[in-house]
């Protein structure tokens, strides 16, 4: 997938977990607005009415985008059990739900519209460890059995190190860098350019550097330990 | 130490002027604890992202129309870095400035005790290192209990005291350098070790440091120098 706004041309891998680092995410996303078939998730689920209920919600939704369905109630069903939320009431208050849920919720309602592409701002924020492993496995399962696209777009590059297949780095409005999981072994250019290097790779760097141990890069502490206890 | 509140269905005490993380995962109860201690003491304030109740069009027309003495007034701003924003209408505003904004407002009504609801998913890492720093200033300036609730154990390095909840209940207490050495039950109730402590108490099994060690420099050093 191709994004181009005048010299600006982004190259997004379809099908795979893309994570995007970016000093202008207004940007971005308005960009990847404009695309087809697309569903953007902001951080902070945001809906007026403090009461309102999932269905009201969803229901408002498909009125709102004038999605021609032929069952509501199915569609409804269906995204909600995608999610893993399919034993959850209909009528209960989205204010009740845990962040967990409410971010579940939030993927359910664009899945409503059946985007190819999910655009995701800050997709772990305010999640423990396990809710974040349960989500990842969640997108997993989508690409794969979806095929669908999935745009992270965050500065958490701990994040995207561990789970993204496929990372572009976007600074005044250019590219610096995009690649896989290597993209934040480039320690000079992340440091150069203010962005967060994730501390695995910090430490292995910093290793690697002043005494020139043969440590690889890993994004499982496990896997240091090894390396270190054979180095050592 | 004076004791300045007590609950005693969860086993916490607070302090007078210290800094106090609260950590658990998702519905562990922090916002509740939060909730609940706001309305237990007029003089708590709690910063709940954008829970915001102001009366006029900015901050500083806001100060202004509370009467807050000017110098306070002065330092918080300068302090929070915010004297830029403080002239700006608040629906202007980014998530962020709008968290310091709360934050200089429950200042400025010098509470006992500042409660800090999950910020840290609206700052960076860097910036919640500056307001802390800040806040510690403020601590010696006036009295101020400080009692932050995050999912970042690494916050609690910075802080005097960590409780770590789990279902409503008080699991694990202490310096939060002691605390964190709990890699096993952390993990299990889905809050991750900072990395720095994992690499140090899992070195530390395999008897290659006999330390925790918090810098990455000092630990290359003690590996291989």
């Amino acid at each position: 997938m191709e994004i181009k706004k005048n010299k600006l041309i982004i190259n997004l891998n379809d099908n795979e977990i893309n994570g995007v680092i970016t000093d202008d995410k207004d940007l971005i996303i308005n960009l990847l607005k404009e695309q087809e078939k697309v569903n953007i998730i902001r951080e902070d689920f945001e809906y007026n009415c403090f009461d309102v209920t999932i269905y009201d919600y969803m229901i408002g939704e498909i009125e709102k985008k004038n999605l021609i369905l032929k069952d509501k109630v199915k569609k409804i069903t269906d995204s909600l059990k995608i999610v893993g939320l399919n034993k959850i009431d209909f009528n209960r208050a989205i204010v009740t739900l845990s962040e967990s849920e409410k971010k579940l919720l939030q993927i359910a309602i664009s899945l409503l519209s059946n985007p190819n592409i999910i655009v995701f701002d800050e997709p772990f924020s305010k999640l423990d460890l396990k809710n974040q492993k349960r989500l990842i496995i969640f997108f997993q399962m989508i690409r794969e059995k979806y095929n669908k696209t999935i745009i992270f777009i965050t500065n958490n590059s701990e994040i995207l190190y561990k789970y993204a297949d496929y990372n572009i780095i976007i600074k005044n409005n250019k590219i610096i860098s995009n690649g896989k999981k290597e993209v934040f072994e480039d320690v000079e250019l992340l440091s150069a350019n203010d962005i967060a290097i994730p501390e695995i790779v910090e430490f292995t760097y910093k290793a690697r550097k002043k005494y020139n141990i043969k440590i690889d890069y890993h994004n499982d502490i496990r896997d240091i330990i090894k390396d270190i206890y054979k180095h050592v | 130490m004076k004791k300045l509140i007590e609950l005693k269905s969860l086993n916490i005490v607070f302090y007078e002027n210290k800094f106090y993380t609260i950590s658990g995962s998702n519905n562990s109860g922090k916002t509740t604890l939060i909730r609940i201690l706001n309305a237990s003491d007029n003089l708590f304030k709690a910063v709940i992202p954008f829970e915001l109740r102001i009366n006029r069009d900015n901050l500083l027309e806001e100060l202004n129309y509370q009467k807050i003495d000017k110098e306070l007034v002065d330092y918080i701003l300068k302090g929070l870095k915010i004297k830029g924003i403080s002239k700006r209408p608040i629906n202007s505003l980014s998530k962020k400035e709008i968290i310091l904004i709360q934050i200089a407002l429950a200042l400025a009504k010098r509470p006992k005790a500042l409660l800090l609801d999950s910020i840290d998913s609206y700052l960076s890492e860097d910036e919640i290192n500056k307001l802390f720093k800040f806040l510690k200033d403020y601590q010696n300036k006036y009295t101020l209990a400080v009692i932050n609730t995050t999912i970042n154990l690494k916050e609690s390095l910075l802080t005097d005291y960590l409780y770590v909840l789990h279902k409503g209940e008080v699991i694990l207490e202490g310096e939060p350098l002691n605390v964190l050495q709990n890699d096993n039950i952390l993990n299990r109730i889905g809050l991750e070790v900072p990395f720095m402590i994992d690499l140090s108490v899992k070195l530390r099994d395999y008897e290659l440091i006999s330390d925790i060690e918090l810098d990455q420099d000092r630990m290359v050093d003690i590996l291989w120098k």
